[in-house]
């Protein structure tokens, strides 16, 4: 259960549902940036959905099996290949020592995730195993991966389990598999500061499609579309931002707050994405196009809790507890 | 007439509440806005992650399926009724070296020039008052302050820099702080702290917490090699004050270990 990174490709870190609780000292939230598709590899592999994985972007990982592991890809079509093979995701990968993992690079999605059985095993820091790179916690010597590193899986837990045989049929169902489409809606909830805004602004946000630029990481999603004017000023006091808050600085190009994102911020927030889509924007890539629609609180809190219920019944009867 | 600072709810998404608290920033709504963090912690024992504090606003993190917004609210409300006036709290000054060496301190003679003061004033203004920690985040130990002399205020830089060493003591436009680790940042660098300000060899690495002080004061270059040397082997150790605990810190702090000394004089510059 120990794999060996060939190429790092891009952006690859060690990430599982977050560092929680921290903020207010400095520290990121940090996880996964598209928790969906991380806890559908954890269920998957009867993992705790807070179990560790990889994630990486776009292309480039490389990954080499040095022992038989039981593996899950979830996320983006990336362009998986075992051994140069186009490979499915979505579902459980039974892999022998010396076989190889490769992300080609694919048609759809942002952003995948490499679930190993057990779950990555490196400390917990501060509640989470996830990477804060500028801080240097979390992950594999709190940085991102780099060729060379050697990741293994928590053996103790696997060993505790024994029973990876009526695992490798399992896979995900197509209708909880996203689309990843070019064009996505995202639902938004207004505020925190749209009062900071036009009307025509909050209108502008609400009626045009916004463009994904190359610029756009872990930290946020950067968007290019129709100015977004302030009433006053961009600026605002320092305070504590969301993951998915859509603040605008002055250039009034739009940039969605993602996991990545340090805890405060200094400019105006004209609308929160829904915690539901929050995977719809980490998976949108360069290109791509974003249509906003405001939704309330409690609808958003509603669907939120719709998805919340069913991650915890299928944890409980798909995975065991960490010993 | 309720003896709290009246309050706007903001939602920020479907899992956290802005708690935004009318007036002027000031270490005593501060303090309110720490008084309710701590009810929240004191009383809400499931279902509030983490509250945030700003300078005018309390983020509370929460899990819908504990709390609806229209629950949160309620709860809210039942905070601001019940806690104390002002934070119970322990707060001190804390004594911070900086270097202020050109070497060290790239922007320094452009933030003199730009404000029409020779480096030696800069240098004097900025290591003068005792700055109010409001609150700290956004990287273990970096506090957001207020109190620098109108007189050394200068825009951010046009261009962040892509690296900016820790310990880099900065200006941005009346804001004054500094790196604690290598980050990227746009601040003008005026000076340079020798030790690690976020120290992980320490059992206690988050030294800063709201309502404490800093003080920064002048180092020569020399000083500034030695105390690195020094922290290589072993965390330093700031000279610290206490002041006097469960009351209001904002202004005629007391101080208990050290006497009274010259504290109370630099405070004006705060008020």
């Amino acid at each position: 259960m120990t794999l060996r990174v060939i190429h790092p490709g891009l952006q690859s870190s060690i990430q599982d549902l977050g560092r929680r609780g921290f903020q207010r000292f400095g520290l990121s939230v940090s996880g996964a940036a598209d928790k969906y598709a991380l806890r559908f590899g954890n269920l998957l592999l009867g993992n705790p959905l807070n179990a560790a994985g990889i994630e990486t972007t776009l292309l480039g990982l490389e990954l080499e099996i040095l022992g038989d592991c039981t593996v899950a890809v979830t996320g983006g079509d990336l362009g998986l290949q075992v051994d140069h093979n186009p490979a499915a995701t979505w579902r459980v990968l039974n892999l022998q020592a010396g076989q190889r993992l490769h992300f080609t690079g694919g048609p759809k999605g942002c952003r995948a995730y490499v679930c190993v059985q057990g779950g990555i095993d490196v400390p917990m820091q501060y509640g989470s195993r996830s990477t804060d790179a500028l801080v240097g916690l979390g992950g594999l010597n709190g940085r991102e991966l780099r060729a060379g590193d050697v990741i293994s899986a928590n053996l103790h837990f696997v060993g505790a389990q024994n029973k990876t045989a009526h695992l490798a049929r399992r896979l995900v169902s197509p209708r909880w598999v996203p689309r990843y489409e070019k064009e996505q809606t995202v639902h938004v909830i207004l505020g925190p500061q749209e009062a900071a805004f036009t009307q025509e602004a909050v209108e502008t946000l609400l009626g045009s499609p916004y463009r994904v630029s190359p610029q756009s990481n872990r930290i946020g999603c950067h968007l290019e579309g129709p100015f977004l004017q302030h009433k006053i000023g961009a600026d605002i006091l320092s305070e504590c931002v969301p993951e998915g808050a859509i603040q605008v600085p002055s250039s009034g190009n739009p940039l969605i707050l993602l996991a990545g994102r340090r805890g405060i911020g200094g400019y105006t927030k004209i609308a929160t994405v829904a915690g539901v889509d929050i995977p719809k924007v980490a998976q949108s890539r360069p290109g791509d196009r974003l249509f906003f629609k405001a939704v309330t609180v409690e609808q958003a809190q509603s669907w939120w809790m719709e998805q919340e219920r069913f991650f915890k019944c299928a944890e409980s009867v798909l995975c065991s507890p960490l010993s | 007439m309720r003896r709290f600072a009246s309050v706007t709810l903001h939602p920020a998404g479907d899992q956290a509440v802005l708690v935004e608290f009318a007036g002027e920033v000031s270490p005593e709504l501060s303090s309110q806005i720490q008084s309710l963090a701590n009810w929240f912690n004191r009383s809400v024992k499931e279902g509030v992650y983490e509250c945030i504090p700003g300078f005018k606003t309390l983020y509370v993190e929460y899990d819908p399926l504990v709390y609806t917004f229209s629950v949160l609210q309620g709860l809210i409300h039942q905070g601001l009724c019940d806690m104390p006036k002002t934070a119970e709290m322990t707060s001190k000054v804390i004594w911070i070296p900086v270097c202020y060496d050109p070497e060290l301190a790239p922007d320094l003679s452009d933030v003199a020039e730009i404000n029409g003061l020779t480096v030696e004033d800069v240098i004097r203004l900025h290591s003068q008052p005792q700055y109010y920690v409001y609150f700290t985040g956004f990287l273990p130990n970096f506090p957001f302050l207020k109190g620098m002399p109108r007189e050394i205020a200068t825009p951010r830089l046009a261009r962040p820099r892509v690296l900016v060493p820790g310990g880099s003591v900065g200006i941005a436009g009346e804001q004054t702080g500094f790196y604690p680790v290598d980050s990227p940042g746009g601040w003008r660098i005026v000076g340079r702290i020798p030790v690690r300000m976020y120290d992980r060899r320490r059992d206690q690495p988050f030294l800063l917490q709201q309502g404490d002080w800093l003080q920064f004061f002048p180092i020569s270059r020399s000083e500034y090699e030695d105390l690195q040397e020094l922290d290589r082997l072993s965390p330093y150790e700031f000279r610290i004050e206490s002041l006097h605990k469960g009351r209001f810190m904002g202004e005629n702090p007391v101080i208990l270990t050290e006497g009274q000394s010259t504290v109370d004089d630099s405070r004006e510059v705060e008020t």
